[in-house]
């Protein structure tokens, strides 16, 4: 493994050679090896790694000799993974800085970056980023038309039209269905999920 | 698999129209959109409701059409509201059944939406919004008595408790609609003054204990001595906690009711309201049980507690305010414990009282006996009841004394007389009024 010409991607700013970490390191300075699909690797601190649960439990059932294999993550998302780990991991849920980076990190990304998140949390079991990437589309969802969605997910209307007709009517009628405004409702209005005429 | 997973992640995160807008994409995302566990999460995180049964009772062949239902009958109202309303509402009736099922056999089940726009219109004023909600599930209790010889047993029953000391009784029921505008007008009709824009929503048989609702600025008060001269009340929940409209930092109202409610909930939940006996029917009884409201000392096996309330329907803002107090006392298994020996029985001879008002003696009285008893106390017998009440010139103040016991009998004493403390209770202003 550590005879293997691999190039490393160097995390820390800092070179340092792809060995077996000592065992007797604790675990905020042991590195972990994560390889991508194309083989690049990521050394990364155990601690962020951990952000995982699925390598957190693979670390734990002894695997701590060579990398990781991550057959399902490319290299540019695992890159983003890591930076969501090293913001998150070890600190508070309202950590003010935590926060502010979740913003930026989902602000303009596209349709095809937040998939790919949204798979690669999903696959390594990442549940915080998992919520963060599927909020995120959620919201993007949520002003958008039935058009705009299919060309968000690049799916083709695959309905006959009696199908289509149907669903499109149902749609129509939730819709109506929360239109009153009735006298005293006028404040609820504002509460977000009522759409006047 | 995995794609339907993740697809499922991102459909959880909507509200249940977009995800109707979702179903009209694909037929692929339309079998995901109408998953019904996607649904059965929706009614549990929209509406509190974890069965698929719909608003009037009758099950549904999915959750889907279970929240549809639900959504037709209270997507009017924000649904942060809604669930907490109805997990309020379920709250205070679960504890009735259980605890005081007579009382629960009472409730009317909810009123319409229709109902409710007739009394707005009828009263001309708007209901606050939590009050409208707490009336979709319940318009409160039918313990209006068709004929008087029904008042005795309807009249222990209501469900926000009461009280009694002298001839003075306390029973305060939920009024259903129709009686909320006769009593409204009545009222308003006595005072005679610019409409008000209150509206009564429980009141006491017998003594006149009325709460009523401001739609104006949200807060519930209840009625002083002065109320029906001037209309003089007290706030009964915290101002602070108030918020009656929806701005930048609350998206849901803060219904003084709600508040009410929610706090009563939790006190009839922790023990601190019981059901208790009273005369020859059970009552929701507001003197605390617990402490820190209710004072707990044991002297020589004498165990003696005292609780407090306020009587806001005989206090006034300008003059006193009146605190009516309960203490309870019984003897312990062992008996009395005296200079080394135990006695099986022992009986109250004198009382000594000290009331303070902010370090003030308004009374230092001693007398024999306690309301003109002198109760003998057995092991393991009842406790021995009685209520009294002073008035207190200005808040806070406090209560402390003893009882002079002597073991054995009054008219046979086995040994000499001695003090049972009764500690100290604290007389002030609460944050909550019931």
């Amino acid at each position: 493994m550590a005879s293997e010409a691999v190039a490393v991607k160097i995390q820390e700013g800092v070179a340092v050679d792809a060995v077996v970490p000592a065992a007797s390191e604790t675990s905020a300075q042991r590195k972990i090896l994560l390889k991508s699909v194309e083989g690049e690797e990521f050394l990364v601190d155990e601690l962020f790694a951990r952000g995982s649960k699925m390598i957190s439990n693979m670390i734990d059932d002894g695997f701590t000799e060579g990398a990781i294999p991550l057959p399902n993550v490319t290299a540019p998302v695992l890159s983003k993974v890591v930076e969501y780990w090293k913001h998150h991991v070890g600190k508070s849920e309202t950590d003010k800085d935590a926060r502010e980076f979740d913003r930026a990190f989902v602000k303009d990304a596209s349709s095809s970056v937040l998939f790919d998140i949204i798979m690669a949390a999903n696959y390594l079991d990442c549940k915080p980023l998992l919520d963060l990437a599927c909020q995120a589309v959620a919201d993007a969802i949520r002003d958008m038309n039935v058009e705009q969605v299919r060309g968000f997910f690049g799916i083709t209307n695959d309905f006959t039209p009696e199908e289509e007709a149907a669903v499109l009517e149902e749609n129509r009628e939730w819709s109506n269905a929360l239109t009153v405004t009735g006298n005293g409702q006028k404040e609820s209005n504002e509460g977000g999920n009522i759409v006047l005429p | 698999m995995e794609g339907l997973v993740v697809l499922d992640a991102i459909l959880e995160k909507l509200d249940a129209r977009d995800v109707v807008m979702v179903a009209c994409v694909s037929t692929r995302l339309r079998s995901c959109a109408f998953d019904d566990s996607l649904w059965r999460r929706f009614c549990a995180r929209d509406f509190g409701v974890s069965s698929p049964v719909a608003p009037n009772g009758e099950p549904c062949f999915s959750f889907k059409a279970t929240y549809e239902l639900w959504n037709e009958s209270f997507g009017m109202y924000p649904l942060p509201l809604v669930k907490r309303t109805k997990q309020c509402w379920e709250g205070i009736s679960s504890w009735l059944a259980t605890n005081f099922p007579e009382a629960k056999d009472t409730l009317r089940k909810g009123a319409s939406e229709a109902k409710l726009k007739l009394v707005e219109d009828t009263l001309e004023l708007k209901l606050p919004m939590a009050m409208r909600l707490l009336y979709r599930f319940c318009d409160g209790q039918e313990t209006v008595p068709r004929d008087t010889s029904e008042h005795r047993h309807l009249a222990p029953l209501g469900i926000f408790g009461g009280y009694e000391f002298y001839e003075h009784v306390v029973n305060v029921h939920l009024l259903p609609l129709d009686r909320v505008v006769v009593e409204t007008r009545e009222f308003e009709a006595a005072l005679g003054s610019v409409k008000s824009k209150r509206v009564i929503v429980a009141a006491s048989y017998y003594a006149e204990k009325w709460f009523f609702l401001d739609s104006v600025d949200g807060q519930l008060y209840v009625g002083s001595n002065n109320v029906s001269i001037n209309g003089e009340a007290f706030p009964c929940v915290p101002h602070t906690l108030i918020r009656p409209r929806v701005d930048a930092t609350w998206d849901v109202p803060q219904d003084a009711l709600l508040l009410w409610l929610e706090e009563y909930s939790r006190r009839l939940h922790s023990g601190m309201i019981q059901v208790r006996k009273f005369r020859k029917a059970r009552v929701i009884n507001l003197f605390p049980e617990e402490p820190p409201s209710c004072s707990v000392a044991i002297t020589n096996g004498v165990k003696v507690r005292a609780s407090t309330v306020l009587v806001p329907e005989v206090s006034s803002a300008t003059g006193d305010y009146y605190y009516a107090y309960s203490i309870r006392m019984s003897l312990q298994p062992d008996g009395c414990l005296l200079d080394g020996v135990y006695y099986q029985s022992c009986q109250l001879y004198s009382r000594h009282w000290i009331i303070k008002s902010k370090d003030v003696v308004v009374a230092d009285v001693n007398g024999e006996g306690v309301i003109g008893k002198y109760p003998l106390l057995l092991p393991n017998g009842d406790e021995f009841v009685y209520e009294s009440c002073t008035p207190l010139p200005a808040s806070p103040g406090f209560v402390e004394g003893s009882f002079t016991f002597v073991p054995g009998r009054l008219t046979k004493p086995e040994g000499r007389q001695f003090k049972v403390q009764v500690a100290r209770f604290h007389l002030e202003v609460p944050e909550y009024i019931f």
